[in-house]
């Protein structure tokens, strides 16, 4: 990647973290790592425009009470599908032509959170539905966690499931997850 | 060959041995030969399956064989037998079996609800889900996260943060 990004001196990097996300409009390759959370990725062809988040939890509901918190948008996996379509809208994109694609979610890297990557991907599928949104691809669940870079110019996502946790590269999304949701 | 992992064969071993066995399950012989294009960079041993009760005897003489496929790219709604009943099969088999690894899977429908990816990744084991009609360029980046192809991500990940 670090020769990738010296090729093309104009090119944006970020790395997002857990809840955060948003639009961009400017050629940038973004990176995040994935345990049990869900990314999606949208991307406009026809604008050349993408956008991402990184949420932890499933419905924001079951977690916050009152209208949605802007600061908490991308904490939750139905909120931060609403925050980035909006975010879309206003930049007059084409919905039905817009690519979605969903990662993460993965299982059984942290005992007792067996089931929190499978709702967070099935809160994906159903906020992407709610708004008439077609999921081009996904890539979810399984025992690994996945490392993800996204071109929001070109809509090209690579993927790479890391090593199992143990290994030198392990990341505790867990302890990252609890502090996120303030727990 | 381009693209694709390098295949050598070490001793005792033919290029055949070594080469991806890939399985096309579809029963539109168009979009059999629409995933086979997609595939092309892979360079292996492709065979075809038009629904999935035919998949699933190919898929057992493989195994039966020692020489199970390496990559499944199946499609959900065919006659005889549907995909995920497939799939269901094919895991049972591996398991009774005892492979140690299982084969990778990319489902590929025209099927887009929840109930349907979510079945397929989370219950059967999918490594993923593409639907139809599909972009080339999304099964190639599918197959690099399966790492069935080079990915540019590959060597100085944990360096790289």
């Amino acid at each position: 990647m670090r020769n990738f990004l010296a090729s093309h001196p104009d090119l944006k990097s970020v790395y997002l973290l857990v809840a955060q996300g948003g639009v961009y409009e400017r050629p940038t390759l973004v990176q995040t790592v994935l345990g049990s959370c869900v990314s999606v990725v949208f991307f406009s062809r026809r604008q050349s425009l993408g956008g991402i988040f990184h949420a932890l939890l499933p419905r924001s509901a079951d977690y916050e009470k009152g209208l949605p918190n802007p600061a908490t948008r991308f904490r939750y996996v139905d909120a931060a599908v609403d925050a980035v379509v909006a975010a879309l809208v206003r930049r007059k994109t084409d919905l039905s032509a817009l690519e979605c694609k969903v990662f993460g979610g993965a299982g059984a890297m942290f005992q007792g959170e067996t089931a929190v990557g499978q709702k967070n991907v099935l809160a994906a599928y159903e906020a992407l539905s709610r708004h008439q949104l077609r999921v081009t691809a996904s890539h979810v669940g399984g025992d690994r966690g996945r490392k993800l870079v996204f071109l929001t110019h070109t809509g090209e996502v690579f993927v790479k499931s890391l090593r199992p946790a143990g290994a030198s590269c392990r990341i505790d999304i867990g302890d990252d997850a609890r502090a996120a949701a303030g727990k | 060959m381009q693209g694709g992992r390098a295949v050598r064969a070490r001793d005792g071993e033919t290029l055949e041995d070594v080469m991806s066995r890939i399985l096309i399950v579809d029963d539109s012989r168009y979009q059999r030969q629409l995933v086979h294009t997609a595939l092309a960079v892979l360079g292996g041993q492709i065979q075809e399956a038009a629904d999935g009760a035919q998949a699933v005897r190919l898929f057992q003489e493989a195994l039966c064989a020692g020489v199970p496929f390496d990559l499944v790219v199946m499609d959900i709604l065919m006659p005889t037998m549907d995909g995920h009943r497939a799939l269901s099969w094919m895991r049972r088999m591996e398991e009774q079996a005892g492979t140690p690894l299982r084969t990778k899977v990319i489902m590929l429908s025209s099927l887009d609800d929840p109930h349907n990816m979510l079945k397929a990744q989370f219950e059967e084991g999918a490594a993923a889900y593409l639907t139809k009609p599909f972009d080339p360029a999304d099964m190639r980046d599918a197959l690099r996260a399966l790492e069935l192809v080079d990915n540019p991500l590959d060597g100085g990940l944990c360096a790289t943060f």
